[in-house]
């Protein structure tokens, strides 16, 4: 696969990212033209904040803010895909492998069931967080042996985990009063609906400071897939380095699906998808696959809040209507290749 | 290079499976470890590529605990080619050398003309040169294994680990991968299944059984007809290969 083929692809991701971006926040109930949203943006990067403001807050207040999230967490669960595929050594996982998803919404379900004040005072997002990352770290107990991750184990693990999150999720569903299931099924079903810049700006940091850290492990994550043996040869420390992995992709898988709920087959898909363009070096694939999910979950939100106006779609049934028939394609194509 | 292993002691799980080994290969040795199946090979050979710390004892390279070394210092002097050390995914030739030159690079160095340099020569000394965009999965056995050792090369370390390298290859490929590694002049240690490859390639044999070692020394001092029947128990001959005249062992089932 030629270094200049990629160098166009990134580039390209790159120019598609702003584009698609600009496009999504002149879009919606009221329709800006292009020039109107540059003129906003310029306005507030360049500190001369004098435009229209009803604009203003549409563009700035209301659509950026969602656009970028939309952007980050598709770039965020993208990466986190493909380092979790390469630390389980399974290109079938994919970021909520661990139980994060389902952990999470164990978490906004208790808050919604029980109260917020009974837990502390944690908002939605806040419950969800937390109980996702504690239900990787029961994966995590529950995989390591030794201090050493074995990742046949990590994926059971995670699918265990994963069902009793989900078995107690049901059950704590059947005790709300129907209003209140109703609002949450939206969270449960994935929505980057009412982002605000104030709620954002810390998972924001957080989803991109974890996303550039895997960038930057390219050359580990391939060697990491020749087994444990090769890398450690190879001058990999593959024990810290496993243990790194899982700690930033669930710390970036879990503040994603606390923001936005559970968004389905993004980490499984951008991943193959970049796979099927560059090939399996992930100093290409990490790279292009962020960009990648970046550009898909703007267009996916975008399309989610435009084809059935005014009504608005949760955001995880759009990408799981086009991921379940892509995974399945996958599957077919890998038997292909192995008969 | 030298290696030195000194007391060393490995355990799975809290059972040891080799205790004690002494092995010492000279610089520019070739030193094979042969021994029935389980008797520890394969576990020994992981305290040299640091996956399994000896629970006692030293793994050393010219006195240099191995163990107490970063991971790409270690790297920088000692490279493998491990069972099962192929990476899935459809990996490109030079995309899979190109993975032993991480040792020579930090975080945020890009691969430079002398890393795609090294490479090309890598490939080069093991006859795999012009196949650089071949897909590693297309290859055959034999070209895979050249591969895996091209990627070993290109770590530019002076000692080579190989763990049974001659597995699933067919006769051909087999001699031609052995005639290789002698033909690097660099420091090898080598699990060797066949005793025959071990008599006629070796400088030095270490024999292993349920995790000691039994006997080392130059082939023919140490495998005996009457040793390996006792470490085997398979009736041998001993002599000159009738083609090359390099030591030669022919077995058979006992009577």
């Amino acid at each position: 696969m030629s270094g200049a083929f990629t160098g166009v692809l990134i580039g390209g991701l790159a120019v598609a990212l702003v584009a698609v971006c600009v496009i999504a926040i002149s879009l919606g109930s009221v329709t800006l033209p292009l020039g109107a949203v540059w003129r906003v943006i310029a306005a507030h990067l360049t500190g001369s904040g004098d435009t229209d403001p009803l604009r203003d807050q549409v563009v700035w207040d209301i659509r950026t803010p969602r656009v970028l999230v939309a952007a980050l967490v598709g770039a965020g669960l993208s990466a986190a895909g493909v380092a979790l595929q390469a630390l389980v050594r399974n290109p079938l996982a994919d970021p909520y492998v661990l139980g994060v998803s389902s952990g999470a919404s164990l978490g906004a379900v208790l808050v919604a069931a029980v109260g917020a004040p009974a837990l502390g005072g944690l908002g939605v997002t806040g419950a969800a967080f937390v109980s996702a990352l504690l239900s990787v770290l029961l994966v995590y107990v529950l995989a390591q042996r030794g201090g050493r991750l074995l990742d046949s184990r990590l994926v059971l693990a995670g699918v265990a985990v994963g069902y009793l999150c989900q078995a107690a999720t049901s059950y704590v569903q059947l005790q709300l009063d129907p209003s209140e299931l109703q609002r949450l099924m939206f969270w449960l079903m994935g929505s980057i609906a009412g982002a605000t810049w104030h709620d954002l700006r810390l998972p924001a940091a957080v989803i991109a400071a974890c996303t550039a850290y895997l960038l930057l492990q390219a050359r580990r994550l391939n060697a990491l897939l020749a087994g444990d043996d090769a890398a450690t040869a190879l001058g990999t420390p593959v024990r810290t380095l496993r243990l790194a992995l899982l700690a930033v992709a669930s710390l970036l898988t879990a503040t994603a699906v606390s923001v936005v709920g559970g968004i389905g087959f993004v980490g499984l898909m951008v991943p193959h998808a970049a796979r099927f363009a560059v090939g399996a070096d992930h100093r290409r694939v990490l790279p292009v696959a962020t960009l990648l999910g970046a550009v898909f979950l703007v267009v996916v939100d975008l399309a989610t809040r435009t084809v059935d106006r005014p009504n608005e779609l949760p955001v995880g049934v759009f990408t799981t209507a086009i991921g379940v028939p892509f995974f399945l394609w996958l599957l077919r194509r890998r038997t292909g290749g192995a008969a | 290079m030298r290696l030195d292993l000194h007391g060393v002691t490995a355990a799975i799980d809290g059972a040891p499976i080799v205790s004690g080994v002494e092995l010492t290969a000279a610089p520019g040795q070739f030193v094979g470890l042969v021994g029935p199946n389980g008797s520890g090979k394969s576990t020994l050979l992981r305290t040299v590529y640091r996956t399994l710390r000896p629970s006692a004892g030293v793994v050393s390279l010219d006195g240099d605990d191995l163990w107490r070394m970063r991971p790409r210092t270690a790297a920088r002097r000692r490279a493998a080619v491990t069972q099962h050390g192929d990476p899935g995914g459809e990996f490109t030739v030079a995309e899979v050398v190109a993975m032993g030159r991480a040792a020579h690079q930090g975080l945020l160095d890009r691969e430079t003309a002398s890393d795609r340099s090294v490479v090309a020569e890598s490939l080069e000394r093991v006859g795999m040169d012009g196949r650089d965009d071949r897909l590693f999965s297309t290859l055959s056995g034999g070209e895979r294994q050249r591969v895996l050792l091209a990627r070993a090369l290109a770590q530019r370390a002076p000692l080579l680990v190989l763990d049974e390298p001659t597995n699933h290859l067919d006769v051909g490929a087999q001699l031609g991968l052995l005639d290789l590694v002698r033909s690097l002049g660099l420091t090898v240690l080598a699990a060797l299944h066949d005793l025959d490859h071990a008599a006629a390639y070796c400088d030095h044999i270490v024999v292993l059984r349920d995790g000691r070692v039994r006997a080392a020394g130059p082939p023919l001092e140490v495998l005996t007809p009457e040793f390996i029947a006792e470490v085997f128990g398979v009736r041998a001959h001993v002599g000159p290969h009738p083609l090359t005249g390099r030591p030669h062992i022919a077995v058979a089932s006992p009577v």
